[in-house]
């Protein structure tokens, strides 16, 4: 499928620290494409750089075809950027908020006022259009930014964090709305909800310390982890740090850890966990648990570098 | 850039009533507290003093409010506000962000000007015809243009605070006291009598002295201005979007 963002050896420092270290990443026309990582991993900065709110340092981005560099106001006229963080102007209205915004991106005067008050009412804020942005609700004025990011109908969207601060009932209507442009529309989010990014995207990147470490559907993803699953043996009592050297000779057990009461460790085969459980049969044993790895114990193990 | 502008007419509207206070009160705060005690002080050929100082307030008053606005508004962009998010994220160059500021300033220092006029004319019971008040503000227009580009140029490239006080506040002596605005630089050096903003605010002094004035001067600055933009648009690539 033919690429709608395309970013090549992006790198970025701020303030001399390495924010994106040479980042590649292909967004698909048409699709939802999450980005997943802690805090500080460089989601957020990937899509200032596509908005053109902070330039990169090294590498090519394209938006549509177009390099972001040299045609940055025909790149920044098809995207519709939603922050992290409230942006609202506090000095103004909601409406004037959304209706300056709109004259930014060339939209006229009477499909400005229409589109202001439809999304008014679907996200149900019309009756405080004529409000300052000081006197409402982090969810409510999380709604607004989303409506103002589709005010001028952008083919590409861009959103950080999308549903940080939201009610779950809005978090929903967000992204019913999401699902039902998302024919015609790329969209590209960062999110640390991982739920979301299973549910809604079809393709996820995770990205680690400034770089993509794993970029695929939800299935080619946990494929990758080969039927890996997720062991857990709760004991009534916490156990004793010298009850990982039974996993000495488990060279097929990955990441073997004591979490409280608990012992996780990973495995594709299930004779391992059996092994196991027939070592700490004397203990009392509360529970057990058997998961399939999922993306976010994939992200976890990533991260921790216990399962690479 | 209209929607630039359209938002900062929308700010007006909201502070309408004190903008309306600083234009009156400030001419009137640079009248009592800077001609009236130099007044005693200072004579001058021709006119008396107090009349003389009514361009130095003119000048000074909308030169204030213009630098005060476009630091207030180039630093809203400059530091990572969410202002600047919403801005730097729209299919708008940097020119036309900059060429907002400067605009706007000026159109706000211009209607500073137009109250100074009034009121210290009004004051010294002065008779200015309306078109040498036209010709004062044609004349002082590009002072207000290129203070308000310093402006921006100083809050570019100065990044602590306490330096661009430091800096604010020798603009503010040079201004009070170098500039020609409300002391006779006849003592002065040498080179700052041959300024062209030196020579601009000379020849609005000459207007109400009724004496002959040349529109040279003011075009110099203003291409000083235009200059200093070019610059401010070269350095705003580097510090804006970093």
């Amino acid at each position: 499928m033919e690429a709608s963002i395309t970013l090549k050896s992006i790198a970025k420092k701020i303030d001399k620290e390495v924010v994106l270290a040479d980042l590649s990443i292909g967004v698909e026309n048409n699709s939802n494409h999450a980005i997943i990582g802690q805090n500080g991993s460089g989601k957020s900065s990937i899509l200032k750089i596509l908005v053109g709110i902070v330039e990169k340092d090294a590498g090519i981005a394209y938006i549509d075809g177009k390099d972001i560099s040299t045609r940055s106001n025909e790149t920044r006229m098809m995207t519709g950027y939603m922050p992290q963080y409230i942006d609202l102007d506090d000095e103004i209205t909601i409406y004037e908020n959304l209706f300056i915004y709109s004259q930014l991106f060339n939209v006229s005067e009477d499909k400005a006022k229409l589109r202001i008050q439809n999304f008014s009412e679907i996200f149900d804020f019309k009756e405080f259009l004529f409000e300052k942005s000081s006197n409402l609700s982090l969810g409510m004025l999380r709604s607004i930014q989303f409506c103002r990011a589709l005010l001028h109908d952008p083919k590409i969207l861009l959103l950080d964090q999308p549903t940080s601060g939201m009610d779950p009932q809005n978090k929903l209507k967000l992204w019913n709305i999401i699902d039902r442009i998302g024919n015609d529309k790329t969209i590209l989010f960062s999110t640390q909800d991982f739920s979301e990014a299973e549910k809604y995207a079809d393709r996820i990147s995770i990205i680690h310390q400034g770089d993509i470490k794993m970029d695929g559907s939800l299935g080619t993803l946990v494929n990758a982890t080969k039927g890996l699953n997720k062991f857990e043996i709760r004991f009534k009592h916490s156990v004793d740090e010298e009850i990982l050297s039974i996993f000495n000779d488990m060279p097929t057990v990955l990441k073997p850890t004591i979490n409280g009461n608990s012992i996780e460790f990973y495995s594709n085969s299930k004779n391992d966990f059996f092994k196991v459980l027939r070592h700490v049969i004397d203990l009392e044993i509360e529970n057990i648990d058997i998961n399939f790895c999922r993306l976010l114990d994939l992200y976890l193990g990533l991260v921790e570098n216990g399962l690479e | 850039m209209k929607a630039l502008l359209r938002r900062e007419l929308y700010v007006l509207k909201y502070n309408l009533i004190p903008f309306i206070c600083i234009w009156m009160l400030l001419p009137m705060a640079i009248y009592l507290f800077i001609s009236i005690p130099f007044s005693g002080q200072i004579s001058i050929d021709v006119i008396n003093y107090i009349n003389w100082s009514s361009i130095g307030n003119a000048v000074y008053s909308s030169s204030i409010l213009a630098y005060l606005l476009s630091s207030k508004l180039i630093l809203k962009y400059k530091n990572k506000t969410s202002f600047s998010n919403l801005m730097l994220a729209a299919p708008q160059t940097n020119s036309q962000h900059l060429g907002a500021i400067v605009i706007w300033a000026s159109m706000i220092g211009l209607v500073q000007f137009l109250f100074s006029i009034v009121i210290t004319q009004t004051l010294n019971s002065s008779n200015l015809f309306f078109l040498d008040k036209i010709l004062i503000m044609i004349y002082g227009l590009p002072i207000i243009i290129f203070v308000s580009n310093l402006a921006i140029f100083v809050h570019l490239i100065v990044d602590r605070k306490l330096i661009q006080t430091l800096v604010n506040s020798i603009l503010i002596i040079f201004f009070l006291f170098s500039s020609g605005l409300f002391l006779p630089l006849n003592q002065a050096p040498l080179f700052l009598s041959y300024s062209p903003l030196y020579q601009t605010i000379i020849n609005m002094q000459n207007i109400i002295m009724i004496n002959s004035s040349v529109i040279y001067p003011s075009i110099i600055v203003l291409v000083l201005s235009a200059i200093l933009f070019v610059i401010n648009l070269v350095i705003s690539y580097k510090v804006l979007r970093k």
